[in-house]
């Protein structure tokens, strides 16, 4: 197969396999934190300043995953 | 539609490639600098007007924020560093949703290019042949001989884009946090690296030394990989379709582009705090 074909194949695959992770990942934090301010609805400030944050950080994690892909066709 | 990692060369000044990144932070910088000196000099305190009030509350509760994290007194220190370093990697993010930024291109031969063709191909006399182009794919047959494509360049392009300006705002974030540890606990910051009592201490030492490296490329590629895919998805939409159909995903990226400054303020501010407390 020509190096085109295989870089364009990697791309779609690295992007697909590499988001299922923080996808998960994100629905777990949203889960627990709607969970906790159902829960204790006079914390939903702080609980929501804490889910900001974890979410940023498991999102980071399919933005390297992009860069990669990225690279792969482009570089 | 042509889309490349890199920031592409506008003009060559005195052996440093002017590219369209770094021209656009010009702007950026003068933009916010020209606000500065406007809006000065109508500040009130007993009185104050609507655009005073908006980046009141915003200062207000991002320095009560870091005043949590670290305590009021460093956190007099560091604000304005933080503070500025977030307008501007916002003013960036946001740069590069103007209608003006994809809409203005020059065109320009890849001179680079040419060069490259000539110097290896010493044997034939004109200076590109039909087989490198059909190698390169760089070129196209005309009557007259074979011709190099002409690339239009955009002029302007946001100055989040380019990953050499993401890893020095993450070397800058870096630098300012170690320097912090430093200048608050003077020679017991080394500590925290260093640390002789017990072997699983050095371990953890080492690796605290090893992760602020990675620190270095986490702030960047976060800042570079969000910026870049919204330009990338802008613009395959824009080439998929007509130009109003890029309107949610322009809202997607006002959102985006003001979370990922936050998120850089945010995490800044949270690893000094980590830097400056006292190990027991």
């Amino acid at each position: 197969m020509e190096v085109e074909a295989v870089k364009l194949l990697t791309m779609a695959f690295v992007m697909a396999i590499g988001a299922i992770g923080p996808g998960l990942g994100i629905a777990k934090i949203a889960t627990k934190s709607v969970e906790s301010v159902g829960r204790n609805p006079d914390a939903a400030g702080k609980v929501q300043s804490l889910m900001i944050l974890g979410i940023v950080f498991t999102e980071s994690i399919a933005v390297f995953v992009l860069v990669v892909a990225l690279m792969i066709k482009f570089l | 539609m042509h889309v490349s990692i890199a920031p592409e060369r506008l003009i060559n000044i005195l052996g440093f490639d002017l590219t369209n990144t770094v021209l656009t932070a010009f702007i950026v910088v003068a933009l916010i600098i020209a606000f500065a000196f406007f809006v000065s000099p109508k500040l009130n305190f007993a009185n104050p007007g609507k655009l005073q009030l908006v980046f009141e509350v915003a200062f207000g509760y991002l320095y009560d924020m870091v005043c949590g994290l670290m305590g009021s007194k460093i956190a007099k220190q560091v604000i304005g560093f933080l503070f500025s370093l977030l307008l501007f990697i916002l003013f960036s993010n946001w740069f590069g949703l103007l209608p003006i930024v994809p809409s203005i291109a020059i065109n320009h031969t890849n001179e680079e290019h040419v060069e490259s063709v000539v110097a290896t191909e010493a044997k034939h006399e004109e200076e590109l042949s039909v087989s490198k182009c059909i190698e390169t794919k760089n070129c196209y047959l005309t009557v007259s001989g074979v011709e190099q494509f002409e690339e239009p360049v955009h002029l302007l392009r946001a100055p989040t884009t380019d990953l050499s300006m993401t890893v020095s705002f993450a070397i800058m974030a870096v630098l300012s946090i170690n320097l912090l540890g430093f200048k608050t606990l003077k020679l017991g910051y080394l500590k925290k690296f260093i640390n002789f009592s017990n072997p699983i201490n050095f371990i953890v030492g080492i690796l605290e030394l090893l992760s602020e490296f990675i620190r270095i490329i986490s702030f960047s590629f976060r800042l570079f990989g969000n910026i870049f895919a919204g330009e990338l998805l802008l613009t395959v939409i824009t080439f998929l379709s007509f130009g109003i159909a890029t309107l949610p995903f322009l809202f997607l990226e006002i959102f985006v582009g003001l979370i990922q400054s936050f998120v850089f303020f945010i995490l800044t501010a949270m690893f000094m705090t980590l830097a400056v407390e006292q190990h027991h």
